[in-house]
């Protein structure tokens, strides 16, 4: 049971960085400058997020995971479509898995 | 004052409905994303020797996908639980970075505590890159849907996790990096200001992990900075102000 204060102190700190910001910005207040800041957050998430742990998405297999990407960044642009762009790319990386 | 803000807020029940079904139908790919990985935790957590309850709780509490499976990690080569707590506090330091851009995005007169919990890389991503003001019931709905996935997908593999063939899995693994990838494109076709923030971070984090830097959260934050700097300080923005 020594392991459920663990549980409860991740739970703690994980909730706290979640929580903090969240209800004390207050956006009246924030700079110009800061807004900017905040807005383009989401996209440098995404860009961290993405590179390079996408080339270790499928394990060892590079080349499965490098097709996958590949995949749906070309599906992205054409269908603009999430779901799509997913079920497309799984498929293209389960294929090369499955032939190599 | 808060009466006016209370009306211009207010949403009628069916408006808030809608927005909450919009919720869970874009959390359809996170969900998808989440179940393969919530599986593998599950069936590793199983390995590390925890109960079926302390699985299932860990889940149920922490609801962070890298800090728990480095938990396990840690707690096999038998690390102390406030090096393990520490570490978790690190590797989510992102999301002090996430939380207040969401909250941006959010009305004062809507924050409301709960939906903090909801944060997490993915929901994040597909909550901040709505056009518009973040919508609570929205936020509630794609919330709902990933934490699902999260919790029953780890109750499900520490029960059935080694039956599952590894291909199907593995063929999953790239189903959250095809969502950022399908969330990043447009946009950054459209903006090329965007696509060098998102570049710049990425950039920046490869390069990081290629210097060998161990905890993950940390490299965000730092790639994260790195990138929204760059859009920040170098780039004029649409404003052009600068």
């Amino acid at each position: 049971m020594n392991f459920f204060f663990v549980i409860l102190g991740m739970f703690i700190v994980t909730y706290s960085s979640r929580l903090l910001p969240f209800i004390t910005l207050d956006i009246q207040r924030i700079p110009a400058k800061m807004k900017r800041f905040l807005e383009a957050i989401p996209y440098a998430a995404l860009g961290a997020l993405i590179f390079p742990e996408v080339f270790y998405a499928v394990g060892e297999n590079v080349v499965a995971a490098l097709v996958g990407a590949l995949t749906a960044f070309f599906a992205a642009l054409i269908t603009r479509n999430v779901v799509i762009t997913i079920v497309v790319s799984v498929a293209a990386t389960s294929l090369v898995i499955f032939l190599s | 004052m808060q009466k006016n803000e209370k009306v211009k807020d207010s949403m009628s029940s069916t408006a808030k409905s809608t927005q909450f079904k919009q919720g869970i139908y874009r959390g359809i790919p996170i969900f998808i994303g989440y179940f393969p990985i919530a599986i593998a935790f599950g069936l590793l957590a199983r390995e590390s020797g925890l109960t079926y309850l302390m699985t299932v709780l860990f889940s149920v509490m922490v609801y962070a996908g890298a800090s728990q499976f480095i938990a396990l990690n840690l707690l096999q080569i038998g690390a102390g639980g406030l090096e393990i707590v520490f570490t978790t506090l690190l590797v989510n330091l992102r999301h002090l970075l996430m939380s207040a851009s969401l909250a941006a995005k959010l009305s004062k007169r809507t924050k409301i505590p709960i939906l903090a919990f909801g944060i997490t890389d993915e929901t994040f991503s597909v909550g901040s890159l709505q056009p518009g003001k973040l919508q609570p019931p929205f936020f509630l709905g794609l919330s709902i849907i990933s934490y699902t996935s999260w919790v029953c997908g780890t109750a499900f593999g520490y029960v059935v996790g080694t039956i599952l063939p590894p291909v199907l899995q593995t063929g999953f693994g790239i189903a959250l990096y095809a969502m950022f990838i399908a969330l990043l494109v447009p946009s950054a076709v459209k903006s090329s200001r965007v696509a060098l923030i998102a570049l710049v971070a990425g950039g920046t984090n490869t390069l990081i992990n290629h210097l060998g830097f161990p905890v993950v959260g940390l490299r965000l934050v730092f790639a994260i900075l790195a990138g929204t700097l760059v859009g920040v300080y170098l780039l004029p923005g649409k404003e052009g102000k600068q």
